[in-house]
C-alpha cells in the first residue's frame, strides 16, 4: 500500500501535468469511492438519485482522515473524482457496446448489467467523443461539463476548481450544452 | 463548425440571443450578423439545440458511476506493474473480478492474478475470512488443483496470486467437440482426485463447473478457484435476476452461473463436500451425454429443475462405458445428499470401476488384468497424442493482420492505426514460421466490407485463406491511447489471445516487439535464433523518427502530389533524426521516384532520381538485409539506369530476404517482362498475385505479362475480371483496349480506349491515337496529336506517346525521331520496347535494332 507521502507526491506530480501520476492516484481514490459506494448503493433502488455528491464528499473526508494526505482542497479531490468517473463510465459503456455488437460474451454479474442500458451506453460514448472535440475548441468548457456531469459538482464548486467566477461557469455550461447536444444530434 | 476566431463571437451572440424572447431572436441575429449567413445559422442552430434539449446532461452521471464502481468493474490493468508483478494480459473475468496473466519478476514465473472487487474488503471481517480461506487453499498442493500462492494487497489493489494453468477450460473443450469416452473418464478421475484432496483439508469448492476446470495441452485437468466461490454473493445476484424480469438479455450469463448449482444451494442451505459432488455430477453428465441434464429456458426454470426434476435422459441410447459413466453421474445427482456418493473418494472408486473400452465391458474375471493392460494402452495413446501434438507443428502458419480500426474519433491518429497495422505486418513477416498476407490484399478485403472493424474476424480469416487473423483497434481510454488487439483463429472463431496495449509514441517500438512475441507465443511458433535476432533488430531506436516514418507512410499510401510531398518531408525529417534508419531511407527513395509521376513538370525527373538513388544506396549500406532497400534500388536501376543485370540482382536479393514481399515480386516480374522472359514473368507475376490476392494492380500485372507474351485472350480475361469489380481501373481499360485491338476486335478496342480517354486523356492518348491511325481514322489520330501539342509547358514531353501514334499513322521517320527523344530523356516507359506489340512494325528497321542495342535489350 502506498504511503501518504507517496500520495502527496503523486498529487503534486498530477498537478504538474503528469498523466502517469493520475494513473497511480486513480486506484486509491477509486477504492475510497468504492468503499463508500458499495455501502450505500446496494440499498438504493434503481432510478432513485441518492445524494451521491455526499458520498464523494465522504470519500474525500476519509482519505484526509485516514491517510493524512495533503489534498490541496476539496475541489481538487472532486476534480480527480470527476475524471475517474468519466473514465470508469466510458470504459463501462464501451464494454457494453462491444458486447452488444456481438463480441464475446463476457461474464457480468446481474446487478452490474442492470446499471446501464444500451442506449445509455452509446449515448455516453457519443458524449465522450463530442467532449473530446469540444476540448480542442474550448478546453475550459469541456472541463466544466466533465466536472458537472461526471463529477456532480455544483456551479460554485466548479467555479472553485477552475478558478473562475460562477457566472462564467454558467455561461460555459449553457454554451457547452447547446454545442454538445447539437453535435451528438448531428452524429445520429 | 466555426473556426477558432469565430468561436468567441458565436458564443457572445448565443448568450445575447438566449436573453431575448424567442420572437425577437430572429431579427436580432439578422442584425447582429449583418449578412454573415454562416455565423447566423451557427448561432441559431445552437440556440435551437439549447432550447430543445433543456434536460440534456443536467442530471449528473455520478450516481451511475458510483453504481458501476460499487460493482467493482475496473479498467484493464494490462501493461501495468504492481509491486513485483508485471501484468501481461487479461485472462478473463469471473464473479470475483478480473483475472490477469502476470509475471512475478522476483520468482521469474508466470502467475495468474485475480483482482478482487473491492466489496470483499468492505469490512475487516470479510477480509479476514478471505485471507483465512486463501491460507487454507494455499495448503492444497495437488497436481489437479490450480495452486493459490498467496493473497496480496499492493498499490491499492487486492488480489489473489494463483498458479497460471495454460490450456482450455473444460467448457471450451466440450463446446468444440464431444469428448471421447476415454478422455471423459480420464478428466473425471482427475477432477474427483482434486475434490478428494480439497475435501480432505476441509475446503469445499462450491462452484464446480466446466469453466472452472482448465485442461492443459498435456491433458492434465486443473480445478480453479477452490473455496473462493463463497465470497461471491450469488444468492443476491439470483434474487436480483428473479426479481427483475427485464433481465432476459443477460440470462445467458446467469445460466452459466446457476446451471451447475446443487439443490441445497438453490434453497440457500448449508453446503458441504457433497454439494461439490452434485455439481460434479452435472459436469460428468454433460461430458457423457453432451448436454446439461437441467438445461431449461430461463433461470427460474433451471432452478426449479435442479430442485425437482430427474436428469433429462440422453438424446441417444448409451451403451458400455458411456452408460456406466452416466450411472455414476446419476448417483451424484441424487437430490438428497445422503443418497449421493458421500465422499469424493467413493466417487473416484466408482469411476475406476468404469470399463475402459466398450467391447470388453462384459468379460468378468478378466476385467482386472484387462483393465490394467488397457490403462497402459490408454496411457500410451495419450502419450502419443501428446507427442504428436508437440511434433506436428505446421512448418508455417498463415496469418493476416487486419487493418486496425481507429475508434478514437480522432483522425489525427489515423497514421498510428495504419502505421501499426503496417509495422505489425512487417514485423510478423520477419518470422520464418509465419506467412503473413501482404497489407494490400488485406486492406482491399477490408475496404470491400466497408472498412476496418466491419467484418467478422473468423470469416475474414477463412476468406483470406489464413489460419488466423490479428485484429485490433485504437481507442482512447481517459488520457491514454490504447491498442486493443486479438488473435482469432479461422476455425470456429476461437480467440487465441487478446490484449490491450498503451500506445505511447515513445514506446511504439517496444509495443511492436511485445505484440510480435505475444503472437508468436499464442501461435506456439518458435523464435529460433535467427528470428529472435531479426526481432531484436529495431528499425530505429529513435521514437520520434519512427513516428515521422509512420506519418510518412500514411501519406505515401495516399498518392497525390501534396501527400507525396508531405511523405517526403516526414521521411527526410526521420532520417535527419536517425541517419541510420534504413527503412526511412528506402521509403524516401520510393517517394522521390514516385514524385515526378504525380507532379508533372514541377520537379526535374533527373534531380529526383539522383536523390532517390542516393537514398536507396544509403539504405542498402546501412542495412544490407533490408528487403525494401534492395527493392528500391532495383526499381531505380530498372526504370532509370536501364541496368537489367543490376536490377535483377537487387530484386532477387530482396525476394531472398523476404520471400513474400509483394513489391519485390511485382518489380521483378516487370524486369522479366521487358527483357522478354515471358514464362518467368508469368510465373513471378502469378506469385505476386497470390501474395496480393485482392489487389487490382497485381491482377493487371498478370494481364500485362500475358499481353507482352502476346496471349491476348488471357489478358482480356484477366482485365475483364478486374473491371467487373473495379470498373474505373484505368490500367485495366488500357491493357484491355490494346489486347482487344491485337485480337482484331477493333470496334471494342476503340470503345474501351475511348472510355479510358474520358477518364484520363493523357494516359489514353498513345493507344487511342495509334488505333485511330491504324483504323484509317487519320483525322482523329491527328486530333490526339494536336491535343498533346496543346498540353501546357511542364507536362512531361510525351515523346513516346507521339512515337506510338506516328507508328499508327505509318509515319516511321517521325516515330523514330520521337523515340530518340524519349531515349535521350531516359523516359522510363521506353523500357518496354522489346516486348510491346505496338512496336512490332518497327522491329525489322535497323534504327530500331540500334536503339534496342543501345538499351541492351
Amino acid at each position: 500500500m502506498s504511503s501518504p507521502s507517496d500520495i502527496t507526491g503523486l498529487l503534486h506530480a498530477w498537478r504538474g501535468g503528469d498523466a502517469a501520476a493520475l494513473d497511480e492516484l486513480m486506484p486509491l481514490v477509486e477504492r475510497e469511492l468504492h468503499r463508500i459506494a458499495s455501502r450505500y448503493m446496494g440499498h438504493e433502488s434503481p432510478g432513485h438519485t441518492l445524494q451521491t455528491t455526499a458520498l464523494v464528499n465522504e470519500a474525500y473526508l476519509r482519505l484526509i482522515r485516514q491517510r493524512n494526505v495533503e489534498w490541496q482542497n476539496r475541489a481538487h479531490f472532486f476534480a480527480i473524482a470527476a475524471q475517474i468517473m468519466r473514465r470508469i463510465l466510458l470504459n463501462y459503456a464501451r464494454d457494453q457496446h462491444r458486447e452488444k455488437r456481438g463480441g464475446r460474451a463476457v461474464q457480468v454479474s446481474l446487478s452490474e448489467a442492470c446499471v446501464m442500458t444500451a442506449e445509455r451506453s452509446s449515448g455516453l460514448l457519443a458524449l465522450d467523443a463530442a467532449l473530446n472535440r469540444l476540448e480542442e475548441l474550448d478546453a475550459r468548457k469541456s472541463r466544466v461539463v466533465e466536472l458537472r456531469f461526471f463529477g456532480g459538482l455544483s456551479v460554485e464548486e466548479t467555479a472553485e476548481v477552475l478558478e473562475v467566477a460562477p457566472v462564467t461557469v454558467m455561461r460555459d455550461w449553457r454554451m457547452a450544452k447547446a454545442w454538445l447536444a447539437r453535435e451528438i444530434g448531428d452524429g445520429k | 463548425m466555426a473556426s477558432n476566431g469565430d468561436w468567441a463571437r458565436v458564443e457572445e451572440l448565443f448568450h445575447e440571443a438566449l436573453q431575448l424572447d424567442a420572437a425577437e431572436r430572429g431579427d436580432y441575429l439578422r442584425r447582429a450578423c449583418s449578412g454573415d449567413e454562416t455565423l447566423r445559422r451557427e448561432v441559431e442552430s445552437l440556440v435551437t439545440s439549447y432550447e430543445s434539449q433543456q434536460s440534456f446532461i443536467e442530471r449528473p452521471a455520478l450516481s451511475l458511476g458510483m453504481k458501476v464502481i460499487s460493482e467493482g468493474r475496473r479498467e484493464s490493468l494490462a501493461g501495468r506493474t504492481i509491486g513485483h508483478y508485471k501484468i501481461l494480459r487479461p485472462l478473463g473475468r469471473g464473479g470475483m473480478g478480473e483475472v490477469y496473466l502476470a509475471e512475478d519478476t522476483r520468482l521469474e514465473r508466470e502467475v495468474a492474478l485475480k483482482f478482487l472487487a473491492n466489496r470483499f474488503f468492505d469490512d475487516e471481517w470479510a477480509r479476514e475470512q478471505l485471507t483465512k480461506e486463501a491460507r487454507a487453499v494455499a495448503k492444497l498442493q495437488h497436481e489437479n488443483i490450480c495452486a493459490v500462492h498467496g493473497i496480496e494487497e499492493l498499490g491499492g489493489h487486492d488480489f489473489i496470486v494463483m498458479q497460471y494453468a495454460e490450456g482450455e477450460t473444460l467448457g471450451e473443450l466440450m463446446r468444440r467437440a464431444p469428448l471421447p469416452t476415454g478422455r471423459a473418464i480420464d478428466l473425471a478421475e482427475q477432477m474427483a482426485k482434486a475434490l478428494a484432496a480439497a475435501h480432505a483439508r476441509g475446503v469445499v469448492h462450491r462452484d464446480i463447473k466446466p469453466h472452472n476446470v482448465v485442461v492443459t495441452p498435456e491433458g492434465q485437468a486443473k480445478v480453479l478457484d477452490f473455496g473462493l466461490a463463497k465470497f461471491v454473493r450469488r444468492e443476491e445476484e439470483l434474487a436480483g435476476a428473479l426479481a427483475d424480469p427485464s433481465q432476459t438479455s443477460t440470462a445467458g450469463l446467469v445460466i452459466g452461473t446457476v446451471a451447475y448449482m446443487s439443490p441445497e444451494q438453490v434453497r440457500a442451505e448449508e453446503v458441504d463436500a457433497r454439494t461439490d459432488i452434485f455439481s460434479f455430477g452435472i459436469v460428468l453428465y454433460e461430458m457423457v451425454c453432451g448436454a446439461n441434464p437441467f438445461a431449461r429456458e430461463g433461470v427460474e426454470e433451471i432452478l426449479r429443475a435442479i430442485k425437482e426434476d430427474e436428469p433429462a435422459p440422453p438424446a441417444e441410447h448409451l451403451t458400455g462405458a458411456r452408460e456406466a459413466l452416466r450411472r455414476v453421474a446419476l448417483r451424484c445427482l441424487e437430490k438428497e445428499r445422503g443418497r449421493r456418493f458421500q465422499t469424493a473418494g467413493q466417487l473416484l472408486e466408482a469411476l475406476r470401476e468404469v470399463p475402459r473400452a466398450d467391447e470388453r465391458a462384459s468379460a468378468p474375471g478378466l476385467v482386472g488384468r484387462r483393465k490394467f493392460v488397457l490403462a497402459v494402452v490408454a496411457l500410451l495413446l495419450v502419450a502419443c497424442a501428446t507427442l504428436a501434438f508437440y511434433f506436428r507443428r505446421p512448418t508455417t502458419h498463415a496469418l493476416a493482420v487486419m487493418p486496425f480500426a481507429n475508434e478514437t474519433g480522432d483522425e489525427g491518429v489515423d497514421y498510428l492505426s495504419e502505421g501499426l497495422t503496417q509495422n505489425m505486418t512487417r514485423e510478423l513477416g520477419q518470422l520464418s514460421e509465419l506467412r503473413v498476407r501482404p497489407p494490400h490484399a488485406v486492406a482491399e478485403y477490408s475496404r470491400e466490407r466497408g472498412g476496418a472493424g466491419n467484418f467478422d474476424a473468423a470469416q475474414a480469416a477463412r476468406d483470406l485463406g489464413v489460419e488466423s487473423v490479428l485484429v485490433g483497434k485504437l481507442v482512447r481510454r481517459g488520457d491514454a491511447l490504447m491498442l486493443d488487439v486479438a488473435l482469432v483463429k479461422a476455425d470456429a472463431g476461437t480467440w487465441l489471445w487478446e490484449q490491450s496495449f498503451a500506445v505511447r509514441t515513445a514506446e511504439v517500438l517496444t509495443l511492436q516487439e511485445q505484440l510480435t512475441r505475444q503472437v508468436a507465443e499464442a501461435l506456439r511458433l518458435s523464435l529460433p535464433g535467427d528470428d529472435a535476432q531479426k526481432l531484436a533488430r529495431r528499425p530505429t531506436d529513435n521514437p520520434e523518427a519512427l513516428r515521422l516514418y509512420m506519418l510518412g507512410q500514411y501519406y505515401w499510401t495516399r498518392r497525390d502530389q501534396t501527400n507525396i510531398r508531405t511523405a517526403i518531408a516526414n521521411f527526410e525529417r526521420a532520417v535527419e533524426l536517425d541517419p541510420l534508419f534504413a527503412q526511412a531511407h528506402a521509403a524516401l527513395a520510393d517517394s522521390y521516384v514516385f514524385l515526378p509521376t504525380v507532379a508533372f513538370g514541377t520537379e526535374r525527373t533527373s534531380d529526383m532520381i539522383a536523390k532517390a538513388r542516393a537514398a536507396a544506396k544509403r539504405a542498402v549500406e546501412i542495412d544490407n538485409l533490408l528487403c525494401e532497400a534492395h527493392t528500391s534500388l532495383g526499381v531505380i536501376m530498372l526504370r532509370y539506369d536501364w541496368d537489367w543485370t543490376g536490377a535483377e540482382a537487387e530484386f532477387r536479393k530482396a525476394i531472398e530476404l523476404k520471400p513474400d514481399s509483394a513489391p519485390a515480386h511485382y518489380w521483378y516480374s516487370q524486369l522479366l517482362m521487358i527483357t522478354g522472359r515471358a514464362d518467368e514473368s508469368l510465373r513471378v507475376s502469378e506469385t505476386h498475385r497470390t501474395l496480393d490476392p485482392f489487389s487490382p494492380p497485381a491482377a493487371l500485372n498478370v494481364a500485362r505479362a500475358h499481353y507482352f507474351a502476346r496471349e491476348y485472350g488471357r489478358a482480356v480475361e484477366v482485365c475483364r475480371e478486374v473491371l467487373a469489380k473495379h470498373p474505373d481501373s484505368e490500367s485495366g481499360l488500357y491493357i484491355l483496349g490494346l489486347a482487344l485491338w491485337h485480337q482484331g476486335r477493333g470496334r471494342e478496342a476503340v470503345e474501351t480506349l475511348e472510355r479510358l480517354h474520358a477518364k484520363n486523356p493523357l494516359y489514353a492518348s498513345a493507344a487511342l491515337g495509334h488505333v485511330y491511325g491504324r483504323s484509317g481514322r487519320t483525322n482523329d489520330a491527328l486530333a490526339v496529336l494536336a491535343w498533346l501539342d496543346r498540353q501546357p509547358e511542364g507536362q512531361p514531353v510525351p515523346a513516346l506517346e507521339r512515337a506510338i501514334i506516328y507508328i499508327g499513322l505509318g509515319d516511321m521517320d517521325k516515330a523514330f525521331a520521337h523515340l530518340e527523344k524519349a531515349y535521350a530523356e531516359r523516359f522510363s516507359s521506353l523500357i518496354s520496347i522489346k516486348v510491346e506489340p505496338l512496336f512490332d512494325d518497327l522491329r525489322a528497321d535497323p534504327r530500331f535494332l540500334d536503339l534496342a542495342r543501345r538499351m541492351d535489350l
